[in-house]
């Protein structure tokens, strides 16, 4: 489970080219460079075919917070 | 109306549409003033001759409704006398003039998400003889308290004779006009029945519309535009990118924003094309829904900032990777418009999609802006490859275009926009330190960019001061800079503080009055700069701050709220917040703050840091 939270955060990390270290559970898109709605729905595609998994936009659209976004993509990935 | 399901099935909309008479070129300029034919005009001739041409096919969350050119003049004459009936007798002003006191304007704001009817209400109004405006909305991620205190200024200004919209936000709109002679209306009510009655014919020198340009909401400027000088673009235009009545234009756009009005609405109305209209918010969350739409409906024509091509390429695989593959062998013109043309933009465009029947012969620029409506100049990929490089030091200090070799060291690669269109004459403003300095003149004269014709608007809605300052001597000054070589029209800057993110302009004042006034930044010591990144295909804004917190969770918290107030604002997303200790901003010797000087400071102190 620690190992998929992780990949997923990995994930997030290369696409905004920051550390993973600055995504803990509470931050949000404003702490990340450059995290505006195009570049999430590039995550959201990343996210997909990393994982094989499809997002729905109802999830994409309302995650407020990096732990969230992990939370979902792993609870999705179980399914 | 009649839904049915997307994107399954083949084909186009299942009707071909007959040839329509359609005047190739400038026949506007043969008409006697006063006498030519008008938006509204031209619906009616369409609905009479071509009844069952599609007009309009409205998509959105999967599924989509066609009405044809006879169903949408019927839904416009229904608004109108919905619209004349509400009124009766209350307006009072007419667009550039003041309303009487206590009175309103003739102009009716439409604050509208993608809705069926949006189209038909704005036609409607036209036909009430009312002066309609698109607004933007506020989107569901915005804090809606600091949007609409964003639009009281404006409101009140203007005092519209009704505001049309939609349930969730009307009590809001409702509060904002409180105490002004504004009636809501909503959306859905508007064609609930009632005989078209009290429509209007208007004439070609009437003012037709509203178009609001950039500039945060209490002094955004409006554009008026007449009829004639939509007719002047439609018909110009149209010819340059071959859209007549058999075109098909499929577009996400906004109508809010230039580019989505009149390319996917005002001009394809105009020569009896059919429009597909997408949902913005839904290509952002699915941008291969473009290609979908477009093969589902046969598309031919297609309008994007720069940043949208780039975003296709970053999101739809290609054919190659074995991912699906769309069919645009229908297409005839995508256009590139409202942000700078990258050239390494529609190049990777077409090299991702040439298996889907896109080539460089689809693609083209253009040169636009509201205060003409929309186009200056376009290009036109059947006479040379768009691209061409030119010495960056001479644009940068001489003032002067020299063509070199793409190897050239310091090449710099800019796209043409093509020549003027009809209706319009384009002038280079030399500015005053630069051309013919370092050296004998060699190559264009670079400058500030000047249109004047009878496209170009005459002026701003209420505002004398700022129609004043816009013109010399007649001639509109763009604030671009750019050249003309070979009669074809290249952007190579601007001198306005404008930054262009996503396709939608951003004045940097703007953004730093917004950021000086947020606790823990000191007043007055904030700076917004635009800087291109190339793989966004886009501008993005960094803010550079002074502020005396100093603890890393007070930092945190402070940059957020910078970010976040911006958004509320302006719908903008900040790439990145520095904060820097007091004083750390240097001045020019005119003493102002400069922006492109401290954000050089600030990465040369910081190399490591990406902005």
């Amino acid at each position: 489970m620690n190992d998929m939270r992780q990949a997923v955060r990995s994930v997030i990390a290369e696409t905004f080219n920051v550390s993973p270290d600055i995504l803990a559970d509470g931050a949000v898109a404003d702490d990340v460079d450059g995290w505006d709605s195009l570049s999430h729905t590039i995550l959201m595609i990343r996210l997909q075919n990393a994982f094989g998994i499809q997002i729905p936009e109802s999830v994409a659209a309302n995650v407020e917070t990096v732990g969230e976004l992990v939370s979902a993509v792993v609870a999705i990935a179980k399914q | 109306m009649h839904w049915a399901d997307s994107p399954s099935g083949t084909g186009g909309l299942g009707t071909t549409p007959a040839a329509l008479e359609f005047p190739a070129g400038d026949s506007a300029a043969t008409e006697r003033p006063g006498t030519g034919t008008t938006l509204i005009g031209r619906l009616e001739r369409h609905a009479a001759l071509s009844p069952e041409r599609p007009c309009l096919v409205h998509h959105q969350g999967g599924r989509y409704a066609v009405m044809t050119y006879s169903d949408i003049h019927a839904l416009a004459g229904q608004v109108a006398g919905t619209l004349a009936g509400t009124l009766a007798g209350a307006v009072t002003g007419a667009s550039g003039e003041a309303p009487a006191a206590g009175g309103s304007s003739n102009v009716v704001l439409l604050f509208l998400r993608h809705h069926p009817l949006q189209l038909p209400a704005y036609l409607g109004t036209m036909m009430a003889g009312l002066v309609p405006s698109f607004m933007a909305f506020p989107t569901p991620k915005q804090d809606p308290a600091h949007y609409w205190a964003s639009h009281a200024e404006l409101v009140a200004r203007i005092r519209p004779a009704l505001v049309i919209t939609y349930p969730e936000i009307a009590p809001e709109l409702e509060a904002l006009c409180a105490g002004l002679p504004t009636r809501i209306l909503l959306i859905d009510d508007l064609a609930a029945g009632g005989p078209p009655a009290g429509t209007v014919a208007p004439a070609p020198q009437d003012t037709a519309l509203l178009q609001h340009s950039s500039g945060t909401t209490g002094l955004k400027k409006g554009v008026v535009l007449t009829f004639g000088q939509i007719e002047a673009q439609a018909t110009a235009y149209a010819p340059t990118i071959a859209l007549g009545p058999g075109s098909t234009v499929v577009s996400w756009l906004p109508y809010y924003h230039d580019m989505g009005l009149f390319t996917a609405f005002l001009i394809p109305l105009t020569v009896g094309a059919t429009i597909v209209s997408m949902d913005a918010f839904e290509w952002v969350a699915r941008p291969a829904s473009l290609f979908e739409t477009i093969e589902r409906f046969q598309g031919t024509h297609c309008w994007l900032p720069n940043f949208a091509f780039q975003h296709l390429v970053n999101t739809v695989p290609s054919a190659e990777s074995g991912a699906s593959a769309y069919r645009l062998e229908s297409m005839v013109r995508f256009v590139s418009c409202s942000e700078p043309v990258k050239a390494a933009s529609l190049s990777a465009f077409t090299r991702a999609f040439a298996g889907f029947g896109i080539g460089p012969g689809h693609m083209s620029a253009c040169y636009a802006m509201a205060e003409t409506g929309f186009a200056v100049s376009q290009s036109d990929p059947s006479r040379h490859d768009p691209v061409r490089w030119y010495a960056a030091e001479a644009l940068a200090t001489q003032g002067r275009a020299v063509a070199v070799s793409a190897d050239h060291p310091g090449a710099r690669a800019l796209v043409s926009n093509g020549a003027p269109i009809a209706g319009v004459e384009v002038r280079i403003i030399p500015a005053p330190e630069g051309a013919g300095t370092g050296g004998p003149p060699r190559g264009a004269v670079v400058g500030e960019i000047a249109v004047r014709g009878r496209i170009v608007f005459s002026g701003y809605d209420r505002d004398e001061a700022a129609t004043a300052k816009a013109f010399l001597d007649g001639w509109y000054r763009t604030g671009d800079i750019g050249f003309l070589d070979e009669g074809e029209l290249f952007v190579s800057g601007r001198i306005k503080d404008v930054i262009i993110v996503h396709g939608r302009n951003y004045f940097a004042h703007d953004i730093e009055e917004i950021v000086s006034g947020i606790a823990g930044v000191i007043p007055g010591r904030a700076v917004a700069v635009g800087v291109t990144n190339e793989a966004v295909g886009s501008e993005d804004v960094v803010v550079l701050a002074e502020s005396r917190l100093e603890a890393e969770e007070e930092a945190r918290a402070l940059k957020r709220a910078v970010k976040r107030l911006v958004f509320d604002r302006l719908e903008l997303t900040v790439r990145s917040v520095h904060l820097v200790r007091p004083g750390w901003l240097t001045k020019t010797s005119s003493g102002k703050i400069s922006r492109s000087e401290n954000l050089a400071r600030h990465r040369a102190e910081h190399r490591d840091n990406r902005d």
